[in-house]
């Protein structure tokens, strides 16, 4: 591909900022823009901030509006979920993110290679129906650490979660292995309850669920995707 | 108070600190700018409901990815502002199909064409950037300044702009493609005498 000229650049960058660069044309362009190994990665980002900066004054002029109580509930909801689970409470978890931190350089020192390649696929949640990626499903078999990231996933309502199961091959009961994010990626450490139900899986399952996960630690709600596991062998 | 004026650098701390896994400070962040950016999302979005559910998933992604605010330190305003339209704006997109209620727009587009710039008198007390940004958006015709606050405030897209001001799509097009070129040019003039 011919470069863009830094004119052409900064046109696009100008509209994107705007707004008016709509359609195909916009997620290109924030494709460009979030590629940090395209051509002219740096100018382009840089043209975009030049811009932002410009422009953000014009908020000056819209009047604040105070949302309702329950949109800063539902926050507090969705993110201390994540953070209970990403880090329990406290000092204690603190000193447990240093310890797996220090393990994790440990083992990148011994095995001269980053922790990043311990990772493997443990599943696609596919829909069979659009034919599309829901979430991707990565575990650390040495760190017995699980990341799920979601792809497309479904909308939900504001009470609504979903739930990752493993679903043991002997069609034994299922066993969670936590809420998927609606957004963003979240990384934990597994049990040793969860580890082995995964590593025993023959397939992984995702249900819908009140807020808060399922209440009786079984699947109560509809199950939105189910997928081979891709960990047995 | 107003968060565009950031002089201790609060919402960059604050950010900091959410990354950190502050809960305190991110509702303190929420107080000071949840506000504005829903004002902010309301005019794009045009619906409350669905500007209050935008807001909600800044918040989330905020806590989520406040340590890669670490990349655009010093520009915690402009990030965060640019976090809620963009995603209101690709909103927009994906519910185009859903047309809003065309009552609703035409009293929108209403409101909006006396389009808001801070009334002259509180203009002194804006910083500077902000001041300059609104001499050269004085210095634009008429035409090409409104179709920029079209845009930028209320999330319009080219035919929108040309339906509300009733002009041909192709001269919305090119006011507003001259319209920045002029600006870029102002502004950095006036970033030049600043520094002499």
């Amino acid at each position: 591909m011919q470069r863009p000229s830094p004119e052409l650049i900064d046109r696009l960058a100008a509209e994107y900022v705007l707004g008016t660069l709509r359609g195909p044309a916009r997620q290109r362009f924030a494709r460009w823009l979030s590629d940090r190994d395209a051509a002219s990665h740096v100018i382009v980002r840089n043209a975009v901030r030049r811009w932002e900066d410009r422009f953000v004054h014009l908020v000056n002029g819209v009047s604040p509006v105070d949302p309702a109580p329950r949109v800063w509930r539902e926050i507090a909801r969705r993110t201390s979920a994540d953070v209970a689970r990403r880090r329990g409470s406290g000092v204690r978890n603190w000193a447990l993110a240093a310890s797996i931190a220090m393990l994790a350089v440990a083992a990148w020192w011994w095995r001269g290679q980053p922790p990043e390649a311990a990772w493997q696929v443990a599943a696609e949640m596919r829909d069979a129906a659009r034919a599309q990626a829901l979430w991707s499903i990565d575990v650390d078999r040495e760190q017995r650490r699980i990341r799920l990231r979601p792809t497309s996933p479904y909308a939900l309502a504001a009470n609504e979660v979903h739930e990752l199961w493993a679903l043991p091959a002997d069609g034994g009961a299922p066993v969670s292995l936590g809420l998927l994010p609606q957004d963003g990626v979240v990384e934990r450490a597994l049990s040793a309850a969860q580890y082995a139900a995964l590593q025993s899986a023959g397939k992984l399952a995702v249900s819908r669920e009140p807020a808060g996960g399922s209440p009786t630690g079984a699947p109560t709600g509809p199950v939105v995707v189910v997928a081979d596991s891709r960990l047995v062998t | 108070m107003n968060p565009t004026i950031d002089p201790q650098g609060e919402l960059a701390a604050l950010l900091d600190a959410c990354a950190r896994q502050d809960r305190s400070a991110f509702s303190r962040l929420y107080e000071m700018t949840a506000p504005t950016l829903l004002g902010c999302l309301i005019r794009i979005l045009r619906r409350r409901a669905l500007a209050e559910e935008v807001l909600q998933d800044v918040f989330v992604h905020i806590w989520q990815r406040a340590n890669q605010y670490d990349v655009e330190r010093g520009r915690a305003w402009p990030w965060l502002v640019s976090m809620a339209r963009y995603r209101a704006i690709d909103i927009l997109r994906r519910e185009r199909a859903d047309a809003t209620d065309p009552f609703a727009l035409a009293e929108a587009l209403e409101d909006e064409a006396g389009a808001d710039s801070p009334a002259v008198s509180t203009r002194e007390s804006l910083p500077g950037d902000a001041q300059d940004l609104e001499r050269c958006l004085d210095k634009l015709g008429a035409e090409q300044r409104n179709s920029i606050r079209l845009a930028f405030l209320n999330g319009r897209s080219h035919p929108e702009i040309a339906q509300a001001l009733d002009r041909p799509l192709g001269s919305v097009k090119s006011w507003i493609r001259r319209g920045l070129v002029s600006l870029r040019e102002c502004i950095e003039a006036c970033n030049v005498r600043a520094q002499n």
